[in-house]
């Protein structure tokens, strides 16, 4: 045929030409066809590029230039793609499977490469349809899908293919048999079949069930992820095409969607060696969106979804609840319906698990992940279910709403009830997570649940458990969030209308419960979550009233300063504050004073947090945002207007967060903040320097602040002017605080003044000028004396002296000091010049190292011990009651402030001033800083001596100061010193003890339970302990006729056993006085151990420390012969007292603890003597007194033990030797015992003489005599156990206690050993009767 | 001698003394109430020590053995009258009289002199009650059982600091 149309003269064209090649392929003729491509042969060179890039053994880099160099001609349209074709002819149509192949290829490659340029219309058709019949030649299958592919895709400027042809390859394509190809080819498959749906859906739609057969042929059975992906959109694209319920979607749903079922979970990993261009994430998207590409898969797809829901595996859960989620909403309303119980029972199960009869019991925790997929896929839920003609919310919401959890809320809503159970709290946490989530899908869902809970809440007002309110909170977050976005779409929120109704309520609750709970960390945090939700809700802060919001701000500002108590949720706060501030902002500036005020009052602590936090960081860091805020506030001081009036308690924290800032910034930034500052201070204050009025003294006070915080070395300009300035404020200023800070302005300056560059005498002289000059003559004035005073003393200058001077002489004078004509309160100005004192030694906020102040170390003690004399001095001098009562209160406010250290150091001349002090003390703070001291003074050792020198004085202060009315701080401190006074060694304070302990009783009936308890705690330190350390002996008696002789074996007429020894008898005669005792001694370990301690416990001693050695128990056998008896002792455990581990003492350290405790100490002699010495150093020490019995031993007693003995207990016939005198007689013994007391360190000797009964020697000369009866060894140990008891413990006077010694001794000569000793009542029986007498 | 009750229930004693704010206004009276003297009885004071009352018997204090509970406390601060009720652990106690004579001691030591102390035991709960509660509360046996050593050995045992004992 085309032969005869080249004979005919015809010229072919590239269509004709390859329509002849295709006819002549279908005819078989192929032969007639190369025939004729081989005559209309051109000879052109681009041939050989033909020939090069087919050409199998040249390289593959020739090949590639071949082609470029083709496709440069193309495109140059220098040959047409005919030429081509026509050369490639006998390639086109080989036999040869592999030639074939490879010009097919290089053709479909070609035309590939061309897709950016323009091809006539015709050609592409011819082409199209060329590369579409090729597709079934398996050797050209590659080149003409490639071909194919690219065709399709051409853009329309460039020339497409017509819509008829897509539908021609698609009828033409034996979709089933490309399942086998090769990876590469399948992937074109894909390609094409996506390409021609998308580019041509209309027409391609027409096909139908062809169309999806053929899809679903393709995609059986795939493997390869990225032929997937495409596979997957095809089905997506195959959803929107057919939406038609009886179109051929529908009717293949099933089938289609159990091929692409198989893919779910998608478990995807990229190989090591892959290259990158597919992930995970790819694969999940669009097998989702396939998914949910047409709701005729949802019967199939959501009981799919499900069951892989209720895996274990977190994976395919987590998959699960998005493919979920992202159906549900591409489903619609109507399956959701169908779907809607199944769905929300299999997502109960995720969200509580815990309520799952399954996992209960293992108590299986929440995974996150899974739970916040849950949420999300929740909210998803309830959109898709979402019917806006519908007013309940869909299906979905009222399944939720409808569930036992809402009911289960509801009542707790509704009730006042705390959640305790763990559990419990969990699932409300979970209730309200769930809740939120639904809340969050729509302005209607939300709507409807704020309209079940509010409500109910709302009317419950006594809500206050922390997890309810957290449901209420994160419900309303959910509705705020779902507000402000539809406010941000600008959309109407018309139906926030019921929401906002309640609000106000919302925003009392929170913040009465924020103020009922102030200890509840878990509350506060919930609180003020909730009052941020409420205020930042869209629109609403701007409808409240001013004083609403200043209210509201104010209870979060608590909130903020009080960082301590809330130190958790003190940074959520502060973010509160910080959120609510942002939203502020949008309120119209219109809004007035009251609320800027507001907001600088929120601004400040803010800011100062934020700086000090930074500070405490860093410093190095803090240094450009302090300059850079220090600027910036300097900045819009200079635009405020001069005449607004800014209360006290705003510009104090300025003055504070100045102060902070400025000593943040390093030395540059500080003289750029000083020129700044200065510069406006000048431009804003110069017109009328003169007569400043109160309305720019904020400016100059803020100003004052930024000095205070300068570096020394920063030259202030114009200085005179500026101190002058300064004062001048100070002295008018209506605040006297703000007056205060900038007399601590001033102060600083004068601290940090070089002494280089002007001599700071002469601007001290100025400043003291300039204060005469004023003229009047207010307490202010002294204020400020004592800041100058105070700068002076912490950079050691002597000019101090002159300025103290001033002070005390004002204390002394009173106005008359500075003028003489001074008016004003003559009590006030002195109070002010007392308080001066205090301020000179006390701690200032404004000078210190952070603000770069010079500070001398230990400025405060020196100055205190150069005040002293002076002030000593004048108040030797005082002319009147009246200047001396001020001169005290001036020291009490001095040494209050100056370290307790520096006070002891001058021990005796401060303590009577200090006693003066408390009973003249004006202001009960003061008082408790001066009774403190006393305290320091009774706890010293050194100072003891000069306490108990004064003892009366001090107890006649301290009962009076135990019913001070007006603070219950100084009563309970009064009482702890009374309770110190008690631990006294007891001689001391003997006279007036029973005042002490009256008073202790009285006090047991305060208001204040605080002062009860310091009562009972030292009444009960004035429970006295009785302390013996002595011996242990069991006495057998025996009743003999004679002695036996040696050799012989005596029957005895009888025997007996009982306890004694002397310390034993001490101890059971102060026992049986009724005084708590307790008795360290040492048994062994056999039967008259027990017998010893049998004996003790039933008179009432305390055997604690009885301690048990190896050796045997002391014992006496006592021969009685008639009247005469023999003796014989055997030590045993009383003298074999071994070291203890440490190698030092013997004393163990709980008996050590008992002597230090006790009222006495009770020795004797029947002890070795080191352990008599170590115990009697250890009551020295901790002043207890001694009383030591001579009796027991015959040896000299050591000088060591003697100086550290109160009371000497002896008797004429053993003093003398014992202390190692000559002579016997009664006189020798008086003149031993005036030589112990004189020489030997004894304070007291008790004497028994034979003739005169007990003599008490107390000094040397002074002596007590009682006449008593003849003693015996037990007869003394009672006397002298009765007289520690009457002397120490019951505190009597010499003379009663001696009698009341005698008496008991004399009433223990009857039978049978400590058991018949006598008790206390019989004494004090016996005494009454005796006097009587 | 034989224990009378070898065999004690422990009850769990209360964890801490309970924080009571202090009434801010100087001039206020902090009544004594119930809570108070409980607190004087069992915890004491808390900055020396836990100073309890213990049963004369077993190192445990009258809390862990529930002798003595709050709910046995009855204050009337204005007539002045403290009423303390306590259960005795077994029937037939004879420890019942010693328990309420350191129930005794221990108050007359913290409370004001003004007050009346009653102590009782519970009703039922002790076989000689009347008999005990007349000699608990008669003035004269009181001041005869403290002049006993022995007796007021164990009473200050009973009334000792816990520590001694460890």
């Amino acid at each position: 045929m085309s032969y005869e149309m080249m004979v005919a003269g015809l010229e072919a064209d590239e269509a004709s030409i390859v329509c002849i090649l295709i006819a002549s392929i279908h005819s078989g003729d192929v032969e007639a066809g190369r025939r004729h491509f081989q005559s209309a042969s051109f000879d052109q060179s681009w041939r050989t590029h033909v020939d090069a890039a087919l050409d199998s053994q040249s390289s593959g880099h020739d090949r590639a230039a071949a082609q470029d160099a083709l496709l440069l001609l193309l495109q140059q349209r220098n040959i047409s793609i005919n030429d081509i074709v026509l050369h490639l002819g006998s390639c086109l149509t080989s036999t040869d499977f592999l030639v074939r192949s490879k010009g097919m290829t290089f053709l479909g490659e070609m035309v590939a490469r061309l897709h950016s340029t323009r091809l006539e219309e015709h050609v592409v058709h011819s082409l199209a349809l060329f590369f579409t019949a090729r597709i079934e030649d398996s050797a050209c299958l590659h080149g003409a899908l490639l071909g194919c592919n690219s065709l399709y895709k051409r853009a329309k400027d460039v020339g497409e293919v017509a819509a008829q042809d897509a539908v021609q390859v698609i009828k033409t394509v034996k979709w089933l048999d490309m399942q086998s190809l090769a990876q590469q080819d399948r992937l074109l498959c894909f390609e094409l079949l996506v390409t021609l749906v998308e580019r041509h859906p209309s027409e391609v739609g027409t096909l139908g069930t062809d169309l999806v057969t053929g899809a679903a042929q393709l995609i059986e059975g795939e493997k390869d992820p990225r032929c997937l992906l495409l596979a997957f959109r095809l089905i997506e694209r195959l959803g929107s095409l057919f939406p038609d319920p009886k179109g051929p979607l529908a009717q293949a749903a099933p089938d289609l969607f159990d091929i692409i079922a198989c893919y779910f979970p998608i478990s995807f990993k990229l190989r090591p060696n892959d290259s990158k261009d597919i992930s995970r994430e790819d694969l999940i998207a669009s097998l989702k969106s396939a998914f949910a590409a047409s709701s005729f898969f949802a019967s199939e797809c959501i009981p799919l979804l499900l069951e892989k829901l209720s895996s274990s595996v977190q994976d395919s859960k987590l998959q699960s609840l998005e493919f979920l989620g992202d159906c549900a909403v591409a489903y619609g309303e109507r399956v959701m319906d169908e779907y809607a119980r199944p769905i929300w029972v299999a997502l109960k199960a995720e969200l509580f698990p815990h309520l799952t009869s399954f996992y209960s019991e293992s108590g299986k925790l929440q995974d996150p992940e899974v739970f916040r997929a849950a949420t999300i896929c929740l909210t998803q839920c309830v959109k898709a279910s979402l019917r806006h003609s519908d007013h309940d919310g869909g299906q979905f919401l009222r399944l939720i709403l409808d569930d036992e959890i809402c009911s289960h809320l509801l009542q707790y809503l509704t009730r006042k009830a705390t959640i305790a159970d763990a559990q419990e709290k969990h699932h409300m946490q979970t209730v309200g997570q769930v809740l939120s989530a639904a809340a969050r899908a729509s302005p209607l869902s939300s709507n409807i649940i704020s309209a079940t809970i509010l409500p109910a809440f709302l009317s419950n007002k006594t809500c206050s458990d922390a997890h309810v309110l957290g449901v209420v909170v994160s419900v309303l977050t959910a509705i705020r969030e779902v507000a402000v976005e539809q406010v941000s779409l600008l959309c109407d929120i018309q139906w926030l209308d019921r929401v906002f109704s309640s609000l106000t309520k919302l925003l009392l609750i929170f913040s009465d419960n924020l103020k009922s709970a102030s200890m509840n960390e878990a509350i506060t945090a919930i609180c003020v979550s909730g009052l941020q939700c409420v205020a930042t809700f869209p629109g609403y802060l701007s409808s409240l009233s001013e004083a609403q919001v200043y209210e509201f701000v104010s209870h979060l500002l608590e909130l903020v300063l009080d960082k301590g108590k809330h130190a958790n949720s003190w940074d959520q706060a502060v973010q509160a504050v910080a959120s609510i501030c942002a939203t502020e902002d949008q309120l119209s500036a219109s809004t007035g004073s009251a609320s800027v005020a507001a907001k600088h009052h929120l601004l400040i602590p803010l800011f100062s947090g934020e700086f000090l936090a930074l500070y405490e960081n860093d410093i190095e860091r803090g240094h450009a945002p302090a300059l850079q805020f220090s600027m910036q506030l300097w900045s819009s001081f200079q635009s405020l207007p001069l005449d607004i009036d800014i209360p006290e308690e705003i510009l104090i924290p300025w003055m504070d967060l100045v102060r902070t800032a400025v000593s943040m910034c390093d030395l540059s930034g500080q003289e750029a903040v000083v020129l700044k500052s200065y510069d406006i201070l000048c431009s804003r204050c110069s017109k009328d320097h003169d007569t400043m009025d109160g309305k720019q003294a904020w400016l100059i006070a803020i100003w004052s602040s930024t000095a205070v915080a300068m570096r020394p070395n920063i030259q202030l300009l114009q200085d005179e002017k500026i101190i002058q300035l300064l004062l001048k404020t100070s002295l008018e200023v209506q605040s006297s605080a703000v007056s205060e800070y900038i007399a601590q302005a001033l102060a600083s300056i004068l601290n940090k003044w070089p002494t280089t560059s002007y001599p700071l005498d002469g601007v001290v002289q100025n400043v003291l000028d300039e204060l005469r000059a004023f003229g009047t003559d207010t307490p202010r004035l002294v204020s400020i004396l004592a800041w100058i005073a105070k700068a002076l003393a912490m950079r050691g200058d002597n000019k101090v002296a002159l300025v103290a001077g001033i002070l005390i002489e004002i204390l002394r004078q009173g106005k008359g000091a500075l003028y003489a004509d001074g008016d004003g309160e003559d009590s006030m100005i002195r109070r002010a010049a007392a308080k001066a004192l205090g301020v000179i030694v006390g701690d200032a906020k404004a000078l210190n190292k952070r603000h770069f102040a010079t500070v001398q170390p230990l400025y405060t003690q020196r100055f205190f011990h150069s005040f002293l004399p002076p002030l000593l001095h004048a108040l030797r001098d005082a002319p009147d009651n009246v200047s001396r009562v001020w001169l005290i209160r001036g020291f009490s406010h001095l040494i209050v402030n100056v370290p307790t250290t520096a006070v002891l150091m001058e021990g005796n001349k401060v303590f009577p001033l200090l006693l003066e002090a408390l009973s003249n003390a004006e202001d009960s703070d003061t008082l408790l800083g001066n009774l403190l001291i006393l305290s320091a003074f009774l706890m010293d050792e050194k100072s003891k001596g000069a306490v108990i020198d004064r003892i009366g004085l001090v107890i006649t202060c301290l009962v009076e100061l135990v019913q001070y009315q007006h603070s219950t701080a100084v009563r309970e401190t009064a009482l702890q010193c009374l309770g110190a006074i008690v631990s006294l060694p007891f001689a001391s304070i003997y006279p007036s003890s029973r005042k002490v302990l009256k008073t202790l009783h009285r006090a047991l009936d305060d208001p204040k339970r605080s002062v009860k308890q310091a009562a009972i705690m030292s009444v009960t330190k004035s429970h006295k302990l009785v302390l013996v350390l002595g011996s242990v002996y069991a006495n057998v008696v025996v009743q003999l006729e004679r002695l036996p002789l040696a050799g012989e074996t005596l029957a005895a007429r009888s025997s007996s056993c009982s306890a004694g020894g002397r310390g034993v008898n001490q101890a059971a005669c102060a026992a049986r006085l009724s005084c708590p005792t307790n008795l360290i001694a040492q048994v062994g370990n056999d039967g008259h151990a027990a017998l010893v301690r049998e004996a003790l416990a039933s008179a009432g001693v305390r055997v604690d420390h009885l301690s048990t050695v190896s050796v045997a128990t002391g014992q006496a056998v006592v021969m009685m012969q008639g009247v005469g008896k023999t003796v014989i002792v055997v030590e045993g455990a009383n003298v074999s007292w071994p070291r203890l581990d440490d190698g030092y003492g013997r004393l163990q350290p709980a008996a050590q603890q008992n002597i230090r405790a006790a009222a006495v100490l009770l020795l004797q002699r029947e002890i070795p003597d080191a352990v008599n010495i170590e115990a009697a150093k250890i009551a020295k020490t901790a002043g207890v007194p001694v009383v030591l019995s001579t009796g027991g031993s015959e040896s000299l007693l050591p000088a060591e033990l003697l100086e550290c003995v109160t009371v000497l207990s002896t008797s004429d016939e053993e003093l003398a030797r014992a202390v190692g005198l000559k002579g016997d007689t009664e006189d020798d013994a008086v003149a031993a015992a005036r030589r112990c007391i004189a020489d030997m360190g004894v304070k007291q000797v008790l004497l028994q003489l034979r003739s005169q009964g007990l003599l008490l020697l107390v000094t040397q000369d002074e002596e007590t005599a009682v006449v008593s009866a003849p003693t015996s060894s037990l007869g003394d140990d009672i006397a002298t156990a009765a007289y520690a008891v009457a002397a120490f413990i019951d505190a009597q006077p010499h003379p009663s206690a001696l009698k009341f010694a005698a008496c008991a001794a004399l009433l223990c000569n009857r039978p049978g050993g400590i058991a018949a000793l006598p008790d206390r009542k019989a004494v004090l029986d016996h005494l009454v009767h005796h006097s009587e007498e | 001698m034989a224990l009378q009750n070898a065999n004690p229930v422990i009850h769990e004693r209360k964890a801490t003394r309970r924080q009571r704010p202090s009434i801010g206004d100087e001039s206020a009276a902090e009544e004594i109430d119930a809570l108070e003297v409980f607190d004087i009885l069992f915890l004491g004071l808390d900055r020396i020590w836990p100073r309890d009352i213990r049963d004369p018997e077993h190192p445990y204090s009258l809390e862990q053995l529930n002798v003595l509970a709050e709910e046995g406390i009855e204050v009337d601060d204005k007539q002045s009258y403290v009423r303390v009720t306590f259960t005795p652990t077994v029937q037939h106690c004879s420890m019942a009289t010693l328990i309420g004579l350191c129930i005794r001691v221990k108050l007359m030591h913290s409370l004001p002199p003004r007050f009346k102390v009653d102590i009782r035991v519970a009703p039922g709960s002790h076989s000689t009650a009347a008999a005990v509660n007349k000699q608990l509360n008669d003035k004269e046996r009181v001041v005869a059982a403290m002049e006993n050593p022995y007796l007021a050995q164990t009473v200050r045992d009973c009334l000792a600091p816990p520590e001694e004992y460890e």
